[in-house]
């Protein structure tokens, strides 16, 4: 007969007593106390499942509950085989060693691919009118804040309107160019959802060739046509909710952990379409015979001219990748 | 002597949690979580708060956690719906913000109270369940009501909401047909708040005092106009830190002495709590913490936890009268996990 000591409480009262469980006819328990002789049989007994060195709990039929010291012999009485392969896997410093290779490696598969391709997927599925209303909205947010009325005069606009059509490669009618004058944000091009494209009067002027506008504006389209704005947004809300998820186990200051990797990782999508878009670009230029240093030269000149007045500080942050490895994907 | 009139016996609350055997605990709920794409993070929870439940022990008994995974896992799968609908909203119709601000400013006392109810039934002692009474039109009255006051009177009764908001979740608790009752004035609560809003103006005058010296010593302009502006942003930097962990200072000290006074003035069948934490050692604590998990890129998150559990109960003890063994259990009706997760998705942090 085999015998294990237990505390026992009754579910009804806070009362604890030291009990007896003996193992004396095979399918059934007895439960040894003070004044208490009780017999369950196997059935009406289950186990919590076990975790790390814990006392294991026995919760029985009556709703009273038995506490023992954990065995093997116990786990493997009452606990499933696949709750005690999680607590092998727990309790194992080298197979926790390796579930935390596995981390490392599933977190980058699925930060680097996973979340990327399931955004591609989604944004192209939606129809590109889904978005006119928050293209708008973001047109005249921006007007409000950023961007002041264009000086270009009508023939230039107009001018250079012809060549965004031109650009196009059939008439869609909700791609559109707007001019805005912006000395907050200097010589700089936006492509917004919907198909607004938006150039400033520092960028034309920082222009030398007609080719160093179609540059950029191919650059522009570039993020129009693989829908940047909708992906980043799904990529950003999804990696968001997984970082969440991953940090909300580490410290209950979550929101404060969690801010630094979320902008890591949200910076790293921007510069992948940053690069996406300069590859639209590139085609764009070598189908219609223009030489891509055309773009390498505003690049360096946006550059220069951002330097003059912006930071430094924080470029490792930056959501564009380096001019020099931008213009070194242009020469290969 | 009769017994109610012998001096109370203190027993004093131990965690005996280990950092080592919590971290493979840690890993695997990570590494699960992540490749089910969070559906294991409900049992995943479970485990967690099955540990450190475990690990709490109180006059020769632990407590215990008895949620069922797949509870957590509905109120996940709402909470996940609930943060789709509104992503999706917030992306095409900016303008739906404000009705989301309003539905939320809704639901949240139901999510409140849900999530009490939730946590307090599945938290036991020596197999008798915690108990949170459902009274939604009270939490409305204290988490809605008092804090759009809260403008009203420019801040004055924020202290006073913030007792009567600890006030609701401690008297509606109970444990085996003993009420806990929060008995403190609300003065009290205002004092802690000076304390802490005194510290607030002694931080400040400290930093202004650090920038001006700083200014005095290196703040000729030198260079061009360039460098100046480096500097500038710079100073910009280091203000923006120093406001930043301001904040989380003052917040501390606040929640360190709050949650002591608050523990301190619980009562329970006439046993008294009383929480001694030190507001200089929780300071440390956090402050190392933070740097060693991000240092070792998060691996050293489960020590980090396990130490602040260590010390938070270490200083956690009651006053009994008498025994501890007449607690009774009352029947008790199981509530849905709904509530709860949805909260914490959201960000709303609620406890003790």
């Amino acid at each position: 007969m085999i015998s294990i000591r237990a505390k026992r409480y009754d579910g009804n009262t806070s009362k604890r007593e030291e009990v007896w469980l003996d193992w004396a006819e095979p399918g059934f328990v007895n439960l040894r106390g003070e004044n208490l002789n009780k017999r369950y049989a196997l059935s009406e007994i289950q186990l919590a499942p076990p975790l790390a060195n814990l006392p294991r709990e026995l919760h029985f039929a009556d709703g009273s509950l038995c506490e023992v010291e954990p065995s093997p012999a116990i786990d493997t009485l009452f606990a499933p085989a696949g709750s005690r392969l999680l607590h092998r896997w727990e309790n194992n410093l080298r197979y926790a060693f390796v579930a935390l290779l596995l981390t490392g490696a599933v977190v980058w598969l699925v930060m680097e691919y996973g979340i990327p391709a399931l955004s591609k997927q989604v944004a192209f599925a939606l129809p590109v009118s889904t978005e006119e209303q928050l293209g708008e909205d973001t047109l005249s947010g921006l007007d409000r804040f950023i961007f002041m009325p264009s000086k270009l005069s009508a023939a230039k606009k107009q001018q250079l309107s012809k060549i965004f059509q031109q650009m196009l490669s059939e008439p869609e009618s909700h791609y559109r160019l707007e001019f805005r004058a912006s000395p907050r944000i200097g010589a700089n091009a936006l492509a917004l959802p919907s198909g607004i494209v938006i150039m400033t009067d520092e960028l034309v002027a920082l222009a030398k060739h007609d080719e160093e506008i179609i540059a950029v504006l191919a650059h522009e389209l570039g993020h129009v046509q693989y829908r940047h704005t909708l992906r980043q947004v799904l990529q950003n809300s999804i990696s968001g909710l997984l970082i969440a998820t991953l940090t909300g186990d580490i410290l209950s200051t979550s929101s404060f952990a969690a801010a630094l990797p979320t902008v890591l990782v949200q910076t790293h999508f921007a510069r992948q379409f940053e690069t996406e878009a300069d590859d639209v670009a590139v085609l764009y230029l070598r189908a219609h015979k223009i030489s891509t240093a055309h773009f390498a030269n505003i690049l360096l000149r946006l550059t220069e001219s951002h330097h003059a007045h912006e930071k430094n500080v924080t470029d490792y942050l930056s959501t564009h990748p380096s001019t020099n490895d931008r213009i070194q994907r242009l020469r290969n | 002597m009769t017994a109610s009139e012998a001096a109370p016996r203190e027993i004093r609350f131990e965690f005996t949690g280990k950092a080592r055997e919590y971290f493979g605990i840690w890993i695997v709920n990570v590494l699960l979580t992540v490749v089910t794409l969070g559906i294991y993070s409900a049992w995943a929870k479970v485990r967690r708060k099955r540990y450190f439940y475990g690990h709490t022990q109180f006059a020769g008994s632990s407590f215990k956690y008895l949620a069922d995974p797949v509870a957590i896992l509905k109120g996940w799968l709402l909470a996940v719906a609930v943060f789709a609908v509104y992503s999706a909203s917030i992306h095409f119709y900016p303008r739906s913000a404000p009705v989301f601000m309003i539905a939320f400013l809704i639901v949240l006392p139901w999510l409140i109270v849900r999530s009490l109810s939730f946590n307090a039934h599945n938290s036991a002692f020596r197999n008798i369940r915690f108990h949170f009474e459902r009274n939604y039109r009270e939490a409305i009255k204290v988490f809605i009501g008092l804090s759009l006051l809260i403008p009203l009177t420019l801040g004055f009764i924020f202290p006073y909401a913030a007792y009567r908001q600890k006030k609701f979740i401690i008297d509606n608790s109970s444990y085996g047909g003993g009420r806990f009752d929060l008995q403190v004035s609300p003065k009290k609560f205002y004092i802690a708040y000076l304390k802490a809003l005194g510290l607030l103006i002694l931080c400040i005058a400290v930093v202004v005092g650090i920038s001006v010296a700083t200014t005095a010593i290196y703040g000729k302009p030198t260079g061009g106009q360039e460098e100046m502006k480096q500097q500038a942003q710079m100073i910009g930097l280091i203000v923006a830190a120093a406001i930043m962990s301001l904040y989380l200072l003052v917040f501390l000290y606040l929640n360190t002495i709050v949650t002591n006074l608050v523990w301190s003035h619980t009562v329970i069948n006439a046993n008294r709590f009383h929480s001694s934490l030190r507001f200089r050692r929780l300071l440390w604590l956090y402050f190392s913490g933070v740097v060693a998990v991000v240092l070792s890129l998060g691996l050293l998150a489960p020590w980090a936890r396990i130490r602040l559990a260590r010390y938070r109960f270490a200083n956690l003890r009651m006053f009994v009268h008498g025994d501890l063994d007449s607690f009774i259990a009352k029947a008790q009706a199981a509530v849905g996990a709904g509530g709860e997760e949805v909260g914490e998705f959201l960000g709303v942090d609620i406890g003790l």
